[in-house]
């Protein structure tokens, strides 16, 4: 970067942080062009200056100081306070012994005896509490004095100067934790240091000793490879099931260790189902335990694992964990059945004594060593690769990294491995975008992360020969750069699961590098990852770390089909509870409906309260059902948290946020273009134009091409055909609508709760009665979907004038919605009939109901309809209140701003007489009048806009064009459907005529509209009036 | 719990602000020798705030942290007695001042415990987990690097990171309004938060 560049950037950033932050995305937009580099520059700055915090805001002279104090301090506990040299009683203290995963340990000499010994500081209060000290030291005295070659030695327990220590047998080598590391032990070492274990726990527990607190930090592997099993006796110290004072027991590099990989999990990992419950323990305990620890042991991984206590504790009284063999494909059979007997739930069916495992172990291991143990061989021989490979990272990437990623990482390629490796499983590498403009990385990033994958037994890459002839048949030259596209192609045609895109650039000295695998059937990113480099040195370094992050990215993605029942999809959260959680929701989304699947989204955001998707989700799904409030608030949240989120997400979450919380039609069209340039091939962007934001300006044409190019990106998402169902509906082109069910209903999509409404409006419209209770009967009993139906039956009554039947279904529409729990749409029902009996004239009911749904809830629909209820009753003052609120609650919602707003200020304006006044303020919805709001309930919204103008030209005495207004209303049968306005245009063409003097034409809206309502109760004031007046024509 | 006073230890050991303001001219003036002697003096003052820092149990206390570092800086830059005539040159002489003796001890420090041990956190809270805790010797060379290409916002963070001068002072030295000031210093902490934060982003 040289200067003028470097102003440039700094230049633009200072604009943008001018602006308010959710204008700065747009602004950041519109100011680079086409000049992606620049942006990206600009926005990588914005990005560390919302990270960067405080950071620089002490001085300078203040941070060395507190790192001085650090640097002492820490010298300090290093030593543990102890110095070298010093005495503990009759302990001369030499060193400190890392023994990895012991706590601190020191070596120290016996100057009695002459001997070394290991020496380690018990928790302080221990020293305090002579009984607990009393019965610890029995305890541990007794297993000492076992003598067993695979007990450690305990020689001495005591205290001084208020500390408790034990001294106990010096050994070389290290902890079985620190041997474990997230990897499979050797099958051999395997059975080797089990039998050891088995061993020792047998002779324990014949005298009545149990440990109790069986991990692999308390097994120590000595340098000669034999298992020795430490602190016999400590767990006693605490009572029994008390998870929270074991776990502050535990050793303090494994709580150190806890605290870097920044999760909660404490010694409980390895507690049986008995001792989590705080019952009466047996030696069976143990037994669990080290079924723990074997599992562990051939895996790499505990079995019971999770984020939280509770989780881990759930998962250990009822769970099962997975499969050894899933995670270790290699490992025997028998020793899988041997862990799962260990690992039963119920102690009665578990092994009884730990001699019966010993055997067990023993025969296992008699067998493999007479020959055709296959499985220890494959062991062996996959050992080295992957250990090299391990080391090699961990040399780069740093231990946390490393322990994280292999957790996750090896958990889903071993259990990828399980299911066997088939065609679907093959990945393409493109080559990576350079855009630093050093040639040196063209083709050696591509080789690099060749090397790094194919060093993964789990993964396989489309051979380069494969490659090559491919594109001879594609018509490539031999040489082609893979771009994405041609990656593409070739995945497509190898039939490969997914293309890896790589991209390298370079933002003042580091450089980013980033990998996104792309499914590329669907052409959906699954997964994606970057990296820094500090810089040019440190690339491979960082592409190190981009390849086993996306390794394990990729397992998350592919692997989990067999394993959970539903598909996991691509979603960002570390909880994989959360995202079966999430994924589960999903399916329910697509297979049920919007309101079964909530609570699937809700756990998955109780599991990980940072998962923005999962909010997104949650907003539009309570959206769908008619929650606007809820939904604004879920969305809200999912907005807060969208720097947690991949770049498809965010698209998701911006769009959600402009339809939802701003309501601004525009920026949510506007994001859903861009999602579209970067996500050719999802179809959400699509369904979400088609189905919310293109209804509200009216564009229904529109929405249909979207709606249609929707469908082919995701044949089995039901919502697409409904939105374009709901758009051929608007356009009355009911034939293509009918054609679009039959498909759907094909694909076995009709029972969800989407592809009802539509399929209801459609049969209404062609008055087919039996079409309209099919739907309406469908719906029986189902929450969330049931009171919609109701809601279009109330309305279907009134369309025909049947008020008392339409009453009656609005009261079940509340009622059904009530049980459902559905605050607003509730709300909504209220309002809708409110409206009704205000169009209709009786203006106290609807005062009334309105009154009620304002009591009932303050979502945006529900203020408007309550407020346009009032107008037409005449409680003038409340209207205007609600609209004032309305205008000021969403300045930015395209819907209030350009149909509400002045469609209620002109409906006051016709009331206070003012007609022009109304006329003109109508005049910014023109554009938007044929628009309508499909958040909530199946658009009841549409065509206000042209009915209060029609009415306010009547009061104008402009009859003719009054009379156009309504006629509007008719012609668009398809948008208005069975609400109110689409009956009463009749009547109000007929009196639009009437005063234009126009008898004849007037004579037949009226005799139309009393056709309509030949059925309807007598004593409805409109009709009276309608009555009154047709007879007057005569 | 300590008094909510400023500890007053050290008070003889404190070098006369004359004593400190020659030296600094004298440096300034281009006399090496005058880093030498003025090293242990800045020394002093950071070990007092560290034994400050290593004896309280509890974070916490900050107005009384930040009397002390002002005290701090006070001691060894007494501005109000300046005589000197340039101000400005003495603010940005000072600052120059202990950016090279801070980042000289935290090299120093970093070569004594083993390079990778620990490094000086800029900021704990910033910068999340140890891996990512920079140094004042890793942000020393990316100082250098944002020199090539905009030393004006480098001097920027020299006088207010390292001489511990207020917005207004540094505007003053710089010969720019405030508004320049706080935008180069958010453009160059963000970009050396960059730098330093070197690392992974999370993937996602």
């Amino acid at each position: 970067m040289d200067s003028d560049r470097f102003k440039q950037v700094d230049k633009l950033l200072q604009s943008t942080l001018e602006r308010p932050p959710d204008e700065r995305e747009a602004f950041l937009r519109d100011a680079c062009a086409a000049d992606h580099e620049l942006e990206r520059e600009v926005r990588f700055l914005l990005m560390s200056q919302q990270q960067a915090g405080s950071f620089l805001e002490s001085p300078a002279i203040d941070l060395a100081a507190r790192a001085l104090s650090n640097w002492q301090n820490q010298a300090q506990q290093e030593s543990g306070g102890v110095a070298i040299g010093r005495m503990i009683s009759h302990y001369r203290i030499v060193g400190k012994l890392d023994g990895g995963g012991m706590g601190v340990v020191y070596k120290a000499e016996d100057t009695s005896l002459g001997r070394f010994v290991a020496l380690k500081f018990l928790p302080d209060h221990l020293a305090q509490e002579p009984d607990a000290l009393e019965r610890f030291r029995r305890e541990a005295r007794a297993a000492s004095a076992l003598n067993h070659p695979n007990i450690c030695t305990i020689y001495e327990i005591g205290a001084q100067d208020g500390q408790a220590f034990i001294a106990m047998e010096f050994m070389e080598g290290a902890t079985l934790k620190h041997r474990i590391s997230n990897k499979p032990l050797p099958f051999d070492q395997v059975c080797e240091w089990g039998i050891e274990i088995a061993d020792a726990l047998g002779a324990a527990h014949s005298k009545g000793i149990i440990h109790r607190d069986i991990k692999p930090a308390n097994i120590f592997i000595t340098a000669l490879g034999h298992a020795k099993i430490l602190d016999f006796g400590l767990a006693k110290l605490v009572p029994a099931g008390s998870p929270m004072n074991l776990s502050a027991m535990s050793t303090a590099s494994e709580s150190e260790q806890l605290t870097r990989r920044g999760t909660a999990i404490g010694t409980i990992t390895y507690m049986s189902p008995e001792q989590v419950r705080g019952e009466e323990l047996d030696a069976r305990t143990d037994l669990f335990s080290f079924g723990v620890v074997l599992y562990e042991m051939v895996t790499g991984l505990q079995p019971f694992r999770g984020e939280t206590q509770a989780v881990i504790t759930e998962a250990i009284l009822n769970r099962r964990p997975a499969a050894p063999v899933r995670l270790n494909p290699d490992l025997s059979p028998k020793l899988e059945e041997i862990i799962n007997k260990a690992l039963e739930k119920d102690r009665k069916l578990r092994y009884q004594s730990a001699a019966e495992i010993r055997t067990d172990l023993q025969r296992l291991k008699r067998d493999s060593d007479s020959g055709g143990a296959v499985a220890a061989k494959a062991q062996a021989e996959s050992k080295p690769a992957s250990k090299s490979t391990r080391f090699r990272w961990a040399g780069v990437t740093g231990a946390t990294i490393l322990v994280i990623g292999l957790a996750v990482g090896g958990w889903l390629f071993f259990s990828r491995k399980a299911h066997a490796l088939t065609d679907k499983d093959t990945i393409v590498l493109a080559d990576f975008t350079n855009t630093t403009g050093d040639t040196v990385f063209d083709g050696t990033l591509r080789q690099g992360l060749s090397v790094q994958l194919e060093q993964s037994p789990f993964l396989r890459i489309i051979s380069e020969q494969r490659i090559q002839q491919t594109l001879e048949m594609m018509g490539q030259k031999p040489d082609v750069k893979l771009t994405p596209e041609i990656a593409r192609e070739l995945c497509q045609r190898t039939a490969s699961a997914a293309v890896l895109d790589g991209s390298i650039t370079q933002i003042g000295t580091p450089y980013l590098l980033t990998l996104k695998a792309v499914n590329c059937v669907s052409g959906e990113s699954l997964v994606s990852t970057e990296a820094q480099a500090s810089d040019k040195n440190h690339v491979l370094d960082a592409l190190g770390k981009t390849a086993l992050e996306i390794r394990n990215k990729l397992g998350e993605s592919l692997t989990t089909v067999r394993k959970f029942d539903t598909p996991l999809e691509q979603a960002t959260t570390p909880s994989l509870e959360a995202l079966k959680a999430f994924s589960s929701g999903r399916k329910v989304l697509s297979t049920t409906g919007s309101a079964a699947a909530i609570p699937f989204f809700k756990h998955a955001i109780e599991l990980d309260p940072n998962f923005a998707l999962s909010y997104a989700m949650l907003g539009r799904v309570n959206g769908d059902i008619g929650e606007s409030g809820m939904a604004a608030d879920y969305t809200r949240k999912a907005y807060e948290l969208r720097d947690r989120a991949s770049e498809a997400e965010k698209y998701f979450i911006t769009a959600s946020f402009h339809i939802t919380v701003t309501g601004d039609m525009e920026k949510a069209e506007q994001d859903c273009e861009l999602w579209i340039q970067a996500y050719p091939r999802s179809e959400m962007p699509h369904t979400l134009l088609s189905g919310i934001i293109l209804p509200v300006v009216g564009q229904y044409e529109k929405a249909v091409k979207e709606a249609t190019e929707a469908i082919p990106l995701n044949p089995d998402f039901p919502v697409s055909y409904d939105t374009l169902l709901f758009s051929y509906i608007a356009l009355n082109r009911l034939d293509e609508a009918k054609t679009t069910y039959g498909q759907a209903v094909e694909r076995k999509l009709g029972s969800t709760s989407f592809l009802h409404i539509a399929p209801y409006q459609m049969a209404f419209l062609q008055n087919d009665a039996a079409g309209m209770a099919k739907q309406v009967a469908w719906s029986a009993g189902k929450p969330g979907i049931e009171d919609e139906l109701l809601g279009l039956e109330a309305d279907a009554a009134a369309y025909s004038g049947r008020l008392r039947n339409a009453r009656e279904f609005s009261q079940r529409a509340i009622y059904s919605a009530e049980w459902a729990e559905g605050k607003e749409p509730a709300a909504m029902y209220s309002a809708i009939s409110g409206l009704r009996e205000a169009l209709f004239g009786n203006l106290a009911e609807a005062r009334r109901r309105a009154t009620l749904a304002i009591g009932r809830s303050t979502g945006r629909d529900v203020q408007y309809g309550a407020a346009l209820a009032l107008a037409y009753a005449g409680d003038d003052k409340r209207a205007q209140a609600l609209t004032d609120d309305l205008g000021k609650s969403f300045p930015e919602a395209t819907i209030v701003q350009f149909n509400y707003l002045p469609t209620l200020r002109a409906e006051l304006a016709v009331s206070r007489g003012n007609a022009s006044e109304a006329i003109e303020t109508l005049k910014v919805a023109t554009p938007y009048e044929l628009g309508a709001t499909t958040s909530s309930t199946y658009g009841w919204t549409a065509l206000y806009p042209v009915f209060v103008r029609g009415e306010a030209y009547l009061a104008a005495h402009r009859g003719i064009e009054a009379a156009a207004e309504f006629q509007k209303i008719l012609d668009h049968r398809g948008i208005v459907v069975n609400q109110p306005i689409g009956a009463l245009a009749h009547l109000y063409i007929g009196r639009a005529y009437a005063k234009q003097g126009d008898t004849v034409k007037a004579k037949a809206a009226y005799q139309d509209f009393l056709t309509l309502w030949k059925d309807a109760d007598p004593n409805i004031p409109i009709l009276k009036q309608a009555k009154e007046e047709y007879a007057k024509l005569q | 719990m300590e008094k909510p006073t400023v500890p007053r230890e050290n008070e003889a050991k404190t070098p006369p602000t004359g004593e400190v303001s020659g030296l600094l001219r004298a440096w300034s003036d281009g006399d090496r020798a005058a880093l030498d002697r003025l090293t242990p003096i800045v020394y002093d003052e950071l070990r007092r705030l560290a034994r400050h820092y290593m004896r309280r149990e509890r974070p916490g206390h900050s107005l009384q942290t930040t009397a002390l570092v002002n005290e701090a800086y006070m001691r060894l830059v007494d501005y109000k007695r300046m005589q000197w005539q340039n101000r400005s040159h003495f603010f940005a002489v000072s600052a120059q001042l202990m950016r090279r003796i801070l980042v000289e001890h935290a090299r120093r420090h970093n070569l004594k415990r083993g390079g990778d041990v620990q490094h000086v956190s800029l900021d704990e809270t910033a910068l999340v987990g140890s891996e990512r805790a920079a140094n004042l010797v890793a942000l020393d060379h990316a100082m250098e690097a944002l020199a090539k290409f905009d030393p004006r916002k480098v001097r920027v963070v020299e006088m207010r990171f390292f001489g511990g001068l207020s917005v207004e002072e540094t505007a003053e030295v710089l010969r720019v309004s405030p508004v320049t000031v706080m935008r180069d210093w958010s453009t160059a902490k963000a970009w050396l938060y960059r730098e330093l934060a070197g690392g992974t982003t999370d993937g996602l």
